[in-house]
């Protein structure tokens, strides 16, 4: 049968496997452990249970990072479940808080235009000190800078050469439009170098800052406006790739298993999407990618954190296998599970002090290694790491944009 | 035995519904009544069913009479006992194989017999029920609902007493008391009072059920049943939260209730002649899972939890003429007037019906009864709204109730049963009221009934009840080993895919953490304090040159980690890929390598010789050595000091008082080889609270004859605490002191300490030293319950390793094939969340494990299959004879199913040739041996995974 995530709860043989691995219940007691509110309380769980009717708040304190689902050896979707259980918790009754982190796009849109006097704003202490008490946004929660200029509007003005080995859609996401163009740009240089056409079809936030503050509704409709948007291209067999990896998960996956949206467009989507390195990777394998690297001189040290949305794509770690083809750099894998910002949990000022004691490992592996960049593939990891730990924080596909010799180490593409 | 005799108007034989319901409108009658029940609560055919409250469709066609008794009583119960119903409603289905004229004929009889029947589209059908077969033809609405008997007749035997009834339980009769024609009361033997009773009633009512032409015969009446037996299997989660009934003829297999947290998929219909035979045969399982599956596509597979038969008590007045099947005698009831049709008076008895139709069939009783004794009152039980036994809280039947308790009340305690939500303070309260074996603890607060099958909660339990009854060692531990015995004859019969695994879980939290079964002889025994030097980690191995080859290990317990250790030591380049964490996490964190007397490497000498297909012989004892090298190593570099060796193994001590033999183990482990009775053992427990729910120091001081105290725990949590979340907060140095103090007041004159093993998780090493200077004299550690912290560490410690030199580790990636070249695996294929990502290598080793981690599979009808390659898997006996009793010390015949290898661990075909080249296995997969009873759990582990590893380098 096709099977919701709540009905995973019957291969729960309660070995506590996912207990012992999360990083939440490790470092708190007002989380009772993911098998605890996963599949033991989905057996006391009613369909028609949402809102009051929902017993568990505890759900609440899942940083939704899915790292129990990946431990899991017997196949139970906890994270998936505790998702859902928790957007019955809310209900329709969400805090204004929540409805501002989930709306990372329209904070994006807002913000852009006045970028300069809204970066001053964030980083006026009383102005986040305000916030925290108001609306319980973490005052030293990182928040990014808006782009002087989109990378939509930059795509505008640039024009992709006709590719000799095909074309491809980008999906930017939200935080490669608003706030880290360049990253985007240094896809698009990677992709072009490499002989594919870009092409930058109209797009919405993937809708997973909404799925992880349980607004499944509003979620649903950013999924139908990307699906009616994308799903033409992937149904033409055009390859969509995406930077962020939480974005990339949410394409592949969430529309599916978390919001229940299983339709023949969501499926093509879903098997046409690839997360940049992945997609990358299997170009090496094809023999397709140049690796005419020009490399680092001298000999240059990144760590690689491969954080939790990576992880539960289940493709092991392409970029990781990329960075190593690098002449000159050498690559240290993070140890630590999560950073713990996971999304927007870290930015919540009840669970801020749990984000950093669950970054903690990560943090100090850093302090001890000095490396010259940090690497992730999601940025509100990349955020938290470098604010936590003053290392430059970079995107994987940065780091081969300059290996290839588009810009240094560390700098932003231009 | 005493003798009393004692006079009431009506003496009700049989405590099931009906009895109980009768009990009731005799005595809202103005009646005095006294209710003998053989058995407990529910123990007879009113607890025996699926929880259906009829609608009466199911009747309607063939039965009409039943079917207008149920529509009636079902509207009636729901008013009087709605705390015992989850209004469910119902649907029946017409699927594709189901005559389709049928479904007409039945909607125009439910009509007739006034059923409120409602066709409706068949997606509205999938709406209410996901799960439902899609190719559903028609669907049908209808008033069912899950009614909980065993909840219904606790409010009954309440109602009853409190209109002056007596309930009297654990009471057979043993004579019917008979003057001339007329029967005058009956003997009643009451069991946990220890007299017998001489009863003189008016009116004597035969309620018995099943056992009914037992009861009749001695009053000397012959009546006539047709005994019939129909199984139930209660599924492990609500597959449906709508009930649904097949919309045919009624058959086997086509109801399935959704009751509290399962649903029960039933039933079957077995003539039988002895109203006690409530066996389940095996092809009634595969029957009803078969029937369950047509209406909610894989059902089959899903797990099945308990199962159990009840016998339909109904009434056949020619015996022997027709010789129908259970389902064509009628579904209503009879009552017996015994002087009109024996001229035996003052005698009735109640026949046949239906747990829907109890209370109609109470009151045509009493009615009769009543008109007998000349008593001139109407029946009121249809206006009689039954008290709630549970007082309205953490009631089963409002599926969210115990959980919301849980987390919106005061503080509960303890949650000891975490799949039923029963806290500490539940079970104290039932021990101090009555409950006094495990047995009745999971009767009165289904501790031990749900998923995890008692493997966590029944420990807990018994520990908490040795403290609150102050019972002794002995007597606590052989209450736990006979109630695990008994509870799995229940899950006998179902063990195979998770419920297998579920089983394997259990039986290595109570043979490995816990160490059971207990010894013949005294444990004190066993407990001699031992000495124990620290481990001469073996010489490193030589080794091929691996550099340039690309491996990729599959698996993650401790098989596979060395297996890939091993390669990267070798310069190989490693890829481990596993779809979930191994075992390591559940394990005690010590390696045992084999339970003999003695030298145990004598010991592997002679057991290699004697079984040359032991994986020890297959992989040579050198492997052993050298695989050991290799990961006492590595452990020892992130922190772990080793004791112990190949010499005599150590007696450690476990979390039930026992002793478990093991080669080698960390430091903290090992010390516990000094417990003896000057040991002080150290518990943690909430502020203001009782101990930490996962370490009871008083049930393993009672097992060394020596001191316990609890100190306040570090953790002021608003939930348990788990294992490994004690042991970061052991990691702040505030924290160690404090506890040092703390036991420092209370050493008195200890030689050494032990604590729950959770003296620090990364930073154990520094925790343990600095604990033990503070303190003063060893400090040792006892492992936990899953998750466990030493397994963790040792897991950590192989992890950081791995990483350090670079291997690459993805974890949740199911391998779903392997990918070969002729007849050669070069690579796999592993399911990334939404397409097939190929990884190649020049050499492949398996180590996914066995039935329990995932590495073999298995179904309902006993087949075994490995799912990657596909390799024939050997020992598959016929699976009735997969499991003996629980702890049987001969060990489970399940454990010797597995895969054949040769002394290079390559797979075996069934005539002996290799299966498949560039393939090596590691592990728990092997074929032939019992990590268990033999005590080499992680031996065999290390010895393959070394072993796979050097093969495939060379190969």
């Amino acid at each position: 049968m096709e099977q919701l995530p709540e009905f995973t709860a019957d291969m729960c043989i309660k070995c506590n496997i996912c207990t012992a691995s999360c990083p939440v219940a490790a470092v708190t007691d007002l989380f009772p452990g993911p098998k605890t509110v996963g599949p033991q309380a989905q057996r006391f769980r009613k369909p028609d249970s949402r809102g009051k009717g929902s017993p568990d708040k505890s759900v609440d304190y899942c940083s939704g990072c899915g790292v129990c689902t990946m431990v899991c050896p017997h196949g139970v979707h906890v994270m998936e479940m505790n998702a859902r259980a928790r957007a019955a918790l809310y209900d329709g009754h969400i805090p204004l808080r929540n409805r501002i982190l989930g709306r990372s796009e329209l904070l994006g849109k807002i913000g852009h235009p006045v970028s300069g006097l809204a970066n001053m704003a964030m980083n006026f202490r009383p102005m986040r000190i305000l916030a925290e008490k108001i609306i319980g946004i973490h005052r030293d929660a990182p928040f990014p800078k808006w782009a002087p200029e989109t990378f939509r509007s930059w795509a505008k003005r640039h024009i992709s050469p006709p590719g000799t080995s095909g074309k491809v859609v980008l999906f930017h996401g939200c935080a490669g439009n608003y706030y880290e163009p360049w990253v985007i740009k240094a896809a698009v240089a990677v992709l072009e170098h490499n002989g594919y056409e870009v092409v930058v079809p109209q797009q919405n936030c993937c809708g997973l800052p909404l799925i992880s503050n349980g607004e499944f509704d509003a979620a649903s409709a950013y999924a139908e406006r990307n699906l009616k948007s994308l799903a033409p291209y992937a149904e033409e067999g055009i390859p969509i790739i995406g930077v962020g990896t939480s974005c990339t998960l949410t394409l592949k996956s969430d529309y599916r298993e978390i919001l229940g949206l299983r339709t023949p467009e969501s499926e093509a989507l879903a098997a046409a999407t690839y997360d940049i390195s992945e997609f990358l990777l299997l170009a090496y394998e094809r023999g397709d990618l140049k690796t005419d690297f020009v490399g680092f001189e001298p000999e240059k040290t990144a760590l690689y954190h491969a954080q939790c949305q990576l992880r539960a794509h289940k493709m092991g770690l392409p970029a990781l296998e990329l960075l190593r083809m690098i002449p000159g750099l050498k690559v240290f894998q993070s140890d630590a599970v999560c950073c713990g910002i996971a999304g927007t949990y870290g930015y919540k000022v009840e669970k801020h002090e749990i984000s950093m004691a669950i970054g903690e490992p990560l943090f100090t592996q850093a302090a001890e290694l000095q490396p010259d960049v940090i690497a992730c593939g999601s940025e509100t990891c990349r955020w938290h790491i470098e604010a936590n730990t003053g290392i430059r924080t970079v995107h994987p596909v940065e780091i081969l944009a300059a290996a290839y010799g588009f810009m240094g180490l560390g700098e932003q593409l231009r | 035995m005493a003798k009393k005799s004692i006079g009431t108007d009506v003496l009700v034989i049989g405590g099931g519904a009906t009895g109980s319901g009768l009990a009731l409108d005799l005595a809202l009658r103005g009646l005095r009544v006294i209710l003998a029940e053989a058995g407990g609560v529910a123990e007879g055919t009113s607890g025996r069913y699926h929880g259906l409250l009829h609608s009466g469709g199911r009747y309607a066609v063939r039965d009409p009479e039943s079917a207008a008794e149920c529509a009636l009583e079902n509207r009636i119960l729901r008013k009087i006992m709605p705390h015992a119903i989850e209004d469910t409603g119902g649907l029946f289905i017409s699927l594709p194989d189901d005559p389709p004229e049928y479904a007409d004929e039945w909607l125009a009889a439910c009509h007739k017999c006034g059923i409120p029947a409602e066709e409706i589209s068949t997606s509205e059908a999938l709406r209410l029920s996901p799960n439902l077969n899609r190719a559903v033809k028609r669907a049908f609405w209808v008033p069912d609902g899950s009614c909980d008997s065993f909840d219904a007749i606790n409010s009954l035997f309440r109602a009853a007493e409190a209109n002056g009834a007596e309930v009297w339980l654990y009471s057979p009769v043993v004579e019917i008391l008979r003057e001339g024609d007329k029967v005058v009361g009956a003997r009643v033997k009451r069991l946990r009072e220890g007299e017998e009773v001489e009863i003189r009633a008016r009116w004597v009512v035969n309620s018995a059920g099943p056992w009914a032409a037992k009861v009749a015969t001695m009053a000397g009446c012959k009546v006539g049943m047709k005994l019939s037996r129909g199984a139930l299997i209660a599924m492990n989660v609500r597959w449906t939260h709508i009930v649904l009934n097949r919309c045919r003829m009624p058959s086997d297999g086509d109801i399935l209730v959704p009751v509290g947290t399962v649903s029960i998929i039933g039933t079957t219909s077995v003539t039988v002649q002895d109203p006690a035979d409530t066996r389940v045969e095996r092809w009634e399982i595969e029957k009803l899972l078969a029937e369950g599956d047509a209406m909610v596509p894989g059902l089959a597979k899903a797990r099945a939890l308990r199962c159990w038969a009840g016998v339909r008590p109904l009434y056949e007045p020619d015996a022997g003429e027709a010789d129908g099947e259970g389902r064509e005698v009628k579904r209503t009831f009879t009552v017996l007037d015994h002087e009109e049709r024996d001229g035996i008076g003052n005698f009735t008895s109640i026949l046949g019906g239906k747990f829907t139709t109890y209370r109609l069939m109470a009151e045509k009783t009493a009615d009769l009864v009543c008109a007998k004794l000349g008593v001139n009152t109407q029946a009121s039980t249809a206006n009689y709204v039954l008290p709630d036994p549970h007082d309205g809280i953490g009631h089963h039947y409002f599926l969210g109730a115990r959980l919301r308790e849980l987390e919106r009340g005061p503080d509960p305690g303890e949650l000891i049963c975490e799949c039923e939500i029963v806290t500490r303070a539940g079970i104290e309260h039932a021990l101090r009221n009555g409950s006094k074996t495990l047995n009745d603890l999971r009767r009165d607060l289904r501790v031990g009934m749900g998923p995890c099958q008692g493997a966590f909660c029944a420990f807990r339990t018994a520990a908490i009840r040795q403290a609150t009854l102050g019972i002794t060692h002995s007597e606590a531990i052989g209450d736990l080993e006979s109630f695990l015995r008994e509870r799995w004859k229940g899950f006998k019969p179902l063990l195979w895919g998770h419920n297998l695994r579920q089983a394997l879980l259990a039986e290595s939290n109570y043979r490995r953490i816990l160490g059971l079964p207990m010894p013949d002889g005294p444990v004190a025994d066993t407990a001699q304090p031992q000495h124990i030097p620290q481990a001469e980690i073996p010489p490193a191995p030589e080794l091929p040159d691996g550099k340039g080859k690309k491996v990729i290990v599959i698996g993650m317990g401790i098989a596979g980690l060395t297996a890939a250790l091993t390669a990267l030591r070798a310069g190989a380049q490693v890829h481990l890929v596993a779809g979930g964490l191994g075992k390591l996490h559940i394990s005690p964190g010590w390696l045992e390598i084999l339970d003999a007397e003695g030298d145990l490497s004598d010991a592997i000498g002679r057991l290699t010789s004697e079984r040359p297909d032991h994986p020890y012989a297959l992989a040579g004892p050198e492997a052993l050595r050298d695989g050991m090298a290799i990961v006492l190593e590595a452990a020892a570099r992130h922190g772990l000091e080793w004791y112990g060796g190949f010499g005599q193994g150590m007696a450690l001590l476990t979390l039930a008082g026992l002793r478990r033999r093991v080669a080698l183990a960390p430091k903290a482990l090992a010390q516990s080889a000094v417990a003896s009775s000057d040991t002080l053992i150290v518990g943690f427990k909430h502020s203001g609270g009782k101990e930490w729910r996962d370490f009871y120091p008083h049930l393993i001081a009672a097992g060394l004859g020596a001191r316990a105290v609890e100190i306040e725990m570090p953790s002021p949590g608003r939930f348990d605490a788990w294992p490994q979340e004690l042991a970061r907060r052991m990691e702040n140095p505030a924290i160690i002191g404090q506890v040092a103090a703390e036991v420092r007041r209370h050493l008195g004159g200890a030689s050494a300490v032990g604590f729950p093993a959770v003296l620090g998780l990364y930073m154990h090493r520094d925790v343990l030293a600095r604990l033990q200077d503070e303190v003063g004299v060893p400090v040792f550690e006892i492992p936990t319950l899953p998750p466990s912290v030493p397994g963790m560490r040792l897991y950590e410690a192989l992890r950081k390793e791995l990483l350090q030199g670079g291997a690459e580790i993805t974890i949740g990636a199911k391998v779903v094939r392997g990918v070969t070249d002729g007849d050669r695996c070069v690579g796999i294929a592993i399911g990334t969340v939404n397409r097939e990502r190929i990884l190649r290598a020049n050499a492949v080793i398996m180590a996914t494990g066995g039935l329990f981690g995932g590495g073999l599979e298995s179904d309902h009808k006993g087949k075994v299959w490995e799912p990657i390659f596909g390799l024939p898997v050997a020992n598959v006996m016929d699976r009735d004879k997969w499991f003996g009793q629980f702890l049987d010390s001969n060990g489970q015949p399940v454990h010797k199913i597995g895969l054949r290898v040769d002394n290079s661990m390559r797979p075996l075909d069934e005539s002996g040739g290799v299966a498949l080249k560039g393939l090596h296995l590691a592990g728990r997969q092997i074929a032939g041996y019992d990590p268990y009873t033999e005590g080499c759990s992680e031996g065999v582990d290390i010895a393959t995974g070394f072993k796979a590893a050097v093969a495939a380098l060379a190969d």
